[in-house]
């Protein structure tokens, strides 16, 4: 016999009594234990023999044990309670079953049923230092797992599933607005323009085995910031690839071109544009979960989380885009340190546009914003052409990492 | 007079919310109906009046599809935000036009789902009610808004009127529309408020407010008037350093320079207009919490104090403005500095708080309410709400 000290409610009403809760065990194995409430003067309330229904055990606070009838006994002494009824539940299975029909007797069918399902073991978890410091360890490995792994591979194929047409469909307009509000037309003249293209339908168009039916368009633009011309080159889902004039003034051979060419082809073909669409997606949609379950005060660093991770992923990007020129250049023989050139030329006009000396601002800022940059850096970027430019030198058509 | 107590505790909440989040981490979020049903349950369950407890009855498998199709919208709404962001204003739209109907469904839901004393709470709002005072009222709000800067604009360019009689006329118009639109902010408030309240249900009681338009106004009109005070003192103090420290030169090199990189940097460089910009954004940080934490406060102090129960229970706030902003920023830094690890602690000390600044005069007591029958409810609506963040103001 059992007694638990608490309140008790009768059926439907807001009253409460102190009373005690009397559970008795099975007079015979697999019989069913007996439970009474006593009044604070000892006069019997209640005597049951089926199995009330319990409410999860959550921290401390209050339990409750609804009887058929519907009167409640509610006490904080939980250890009790668990003590009692793990006893008396084996005899008792299935039993908390009420007839009338209030408000709260439906909740106590449902609480009935979480206690029958036995959901004991999220408080036991809740209660062991070794589970909570497996909880932290694995929600920290878990979330900074799925942010950097789940989340760009799942992306990835979805962006694949999804069909060509997708993309033309959501740049469907935006060379239309670059044009109205960035672009200015092109200064180059016609005859450049039509060699260069011809070029590239000739040359590098062919390399793209996959071709899921990409429709390819190049185009020249002049795009004038202030007084400055801006050199470079951008690719649209829908297969649209612009070149500045400042870009094509800027390179020195044809092969320095074609390198930068297929890297926006890369871009396209890996459908870089789409993924970012989707991961953008995906940590807008988990912002909003974490923020709306209470504190707006987190809104800020999740921003600002989903920001270092979006530009993680976007130079991730760049370094795929970049492989898949050097592969390519490899299979139509030209020499990737090509792209090296063009990449050293690019920043050094970068440099002085901005009035600094090349070298000594990219090294200091390079450590501490690594993880800000959306492109890589330069010289990682060199390193790998100069490494590819190795193979090609060896007559190789791959060159996988050592 | 009773105040009420939350029993809670922040490392005993870790516990729990550690958990939960692990869960809904490695279900792919599935798991997330329970977690809420678990920590509504904490809250609840810890925050007393004479010792009896509230509690929340929802279940996870009850709120799981309401949760799922919601988390389907949610995916929708933001994938179509970033791909079409014009389609994203037709979804907004939408949006707008649902809001009531989540509210309604969500402070029925909710409240249904609530008990104290073992006694559920209700809520017998009607759907037209939350049209009226969620989309009518803020869309009038929202006219009056812009009928001044409309109307002025119509003025000027029909050339009808010379340049003297056309200012004064724009600023009569001007001051009209603001007016017009202080008094809508206050009316918003107030039918909002009469509406979720005069809805509630305890067992058969039924709460009451007397709130008018006015006491809002009078609050709104205390709230413009402080943000106006303390942005002028901020104002005055750093000019008052500026001139003690000097900086007021450096100031005006600086805009005098402004198309010269190579004198910028330099002026920037020696630190003093640095720190004077710096504590500009910290001042103004303090400003804007010192000031949602005065109109919370004060609107918590009026509307607590004309709600009532049967005419027979009563409430009333005891939480200061200073109090409050305090507790918010320590909240906020314990969060950011602990990348979001103390956001049980912030929480749990948040709901001591709010509880111990709330009275309750019981009258003649709780003994004699008895839950009544209630039609079984579907937790769409409500975790519709929860996913679009609607703000869902429920009083207490």
């Amino acid at each position: 016999m059992i007694r638990i000290l608490g309140h008790w409610h009768p059926p439907d009403s807001a009253a409460r009594h102190p009373g005690t809760l009397l559970v008795g065990a099975p007079e015979r194995a697999g019989g069913a234990a007996s439970f009474s409430i006593e009044d604070d003067v000892g006069t019997l309330v209640l005597r049951s023999e089926t199995m009330p229904a319990l409410t999860d055990r959550v921290g401390n606070i209050e339990r409750r044990l609804s009887f058929a009838d519907g009167t409640v006994f509610a006490t904080r002494d939980n250890d009790a309670v668990d003590r009692a009824l793990t006893g008396a539940r084996g005899g008792a299975r299935g039993g908390a079953r009420s007839g009338t029909d209030s408000g709260s007797d439906t909740a106590g069918k449902r609480a009935g049923s979480g206690a029958r399902h036995g959901d004991g073991w999220l408080h036991r978890l809740e209660s062991s230092g070794r589970w909570i410091a497996v909880a932290v360890l694995a929600t920290v490995a878990v979330a900074s797992g799925l942010f950097f792994l789940g989340i760009p591979f799942a992306s990835e194929r979805i962006a694949h599933a999804l069909p060509q047409r997708t993309g033309e469909i959501i740049s469907a307009s935006t060379l239309d607005f670059l044009d109205e509000w960035v672009f200015e037309e092109s200064r180059l003249d016609e005859e450049r323009q039509r060699a260069i293209e011809a070029h590239v339908r000739r040359r590098l168009l062919p390399l793209d085995a996959r071709n899921d039916g990409i429709r390819y368009r190049l185009h020249f633009r002049d795009w004038t910031m202030g007084s400055e011309a801006i050199p470079n080159a951008l690719a649209l889902p829908s297969g649209d690839i612009v070149l500045t004039d400042a870009f094509v003034d800027l390179t020195a051979s044809q092969d320095e071109m074609d390198s930068v060419i297929l890297h926006e082809i890369g871009h396209i073909v890996e459908r870089h544009s789409l993924q970012r669409l989707v991961e953008g997606t995906f940590i807008g949609v988990t912002v909003m979960l974490v923020t709306g379950d209470g504190s707006g005060l987190a809104d800020l660093g999740v921003g600002l989380g989903s920001l270092l991770v979006g530009s993680h992923y976007s130079r991730g990007h760049e370094s795929a885009a970049d492989r898949y020129a050097f592969d390519r250049m490899l299979e139509a023989g030209i020499d990737p340190m090509a792209f090296g050139d063009i990449m050293a030329r690019l920043e050094a006009s970068m440099s002085e546009r901005d009035g600094n000396a090349p070298d000594a601002h990219d090294e200091e800022s390079a450590t501490m914003l690594d993880y800000l940059a959306s492109h890589p850096r330069s010289a990682e970027r060199i390193e790998q052409a100069q490494r590819y430019s190795d193979c090609f030198e060896r007559g190789r058509t791959s060159c996988p990492m050592d | 007079m009773q105040t009420l107590r939350f029993e809670g505790r922040g490392g005993e909440y870790f516990r729990i919310w550690i958990v939960n989040v692990m869960l809904t981490i490695i279900t792919l979020s599935i798991y997330y109906p329970w977690a809420k049903v678990r920590t509504r349950r904490y809250f609840h369950g810890n925050t007393t009046l004479e010792g009896r407890s509230f509690d929340y009855h929802a279940t996870g498998r009850q709120l799981l599809p309401g949760y799922l199709i919601s988390l389907l919208l949610l995916v929708i709404y933001i994938g179509v935000q970033t791909a079409f962001p014009v389609a994203a204003l037709a979804l907004f739209g939408i949006l707008v036009l649902a809001i009531p109907w989540i509210v309604w469904k969500s402070l029925g839901f909710n409240l249904r789902m609530t008990s104290f004393s073992t006694v559920r709470f209700g809520f017998a709002g009607t759907v037209g009610g939350a049209y009226v005072s969620y989309l009518v009222w803020p869309a009038l709000l929202l006219l009056g808004l812009l009928a001044g800067p409309f109307i002025t604009g119509i003025l000027g360019n029909s050339g009808l009127l010379d340049s003297v009689t056309a200012t004064l006329l724009t600023i009569a118009v001007m001051v009209a529309g603001y007016a017009l639109s202080f008094f809508l902010y206050a009316k918003v408030k107030q039918r909002r408020t009469v509406y979720a309240i005069d809805g509630y249900r305890y067992g058969q009681g039924r709460f009451e407010t007397t709130v008018r338009t006015g006491g809002f106004a009078r609050i709104l009109g205390k709230t413009i008037g402080l943000s106006l005070m303390m942005l002028l003192g901020v104002l005055a103090l750093l000019a008052g350093l500026a001139l003690v420290t000097g900086a007021a030169g450096d100031l005006l090199d600086l805009a005098g320079s402004l198309d010269d990189p190579e004198a910028v940097a330099e002026v920037l460089g020696t630190g003093a207009i640095v720190m004077l910009i710096a504590m500009l954004y910290v001042g103004l940080l303090l400003l804007v919490f010192i000031l949602i934490a005065y109109g919370y406060t004060r609107q918590r102090t009026y509307i607590l104090s004309h709600a009532a129960l049967d005419k027979a229970i009563t409430f009333a706030s005891t939480l200061g403005a200073r109090r409050y902003a305090w507790v918010l920023l320590i909240n906020l830094l314990l969060v950011g500095v602990t990348l979001g690890l103390a956001i049980p602690w912030a929480r749990v000390r948040l709901a001591r708080v709010l509880a111990e600044h709330t009275e309750v005069d019981t009258g003649a007591g709780f003994d004699d309410y008895m839950s009544t029958r209630q039609e079984e409810q579907t937790s769409l609506g409500e975790q519709l709400g929860d996913a679009f963040d609607v703000d869902v103001g429920t009083g207490f």
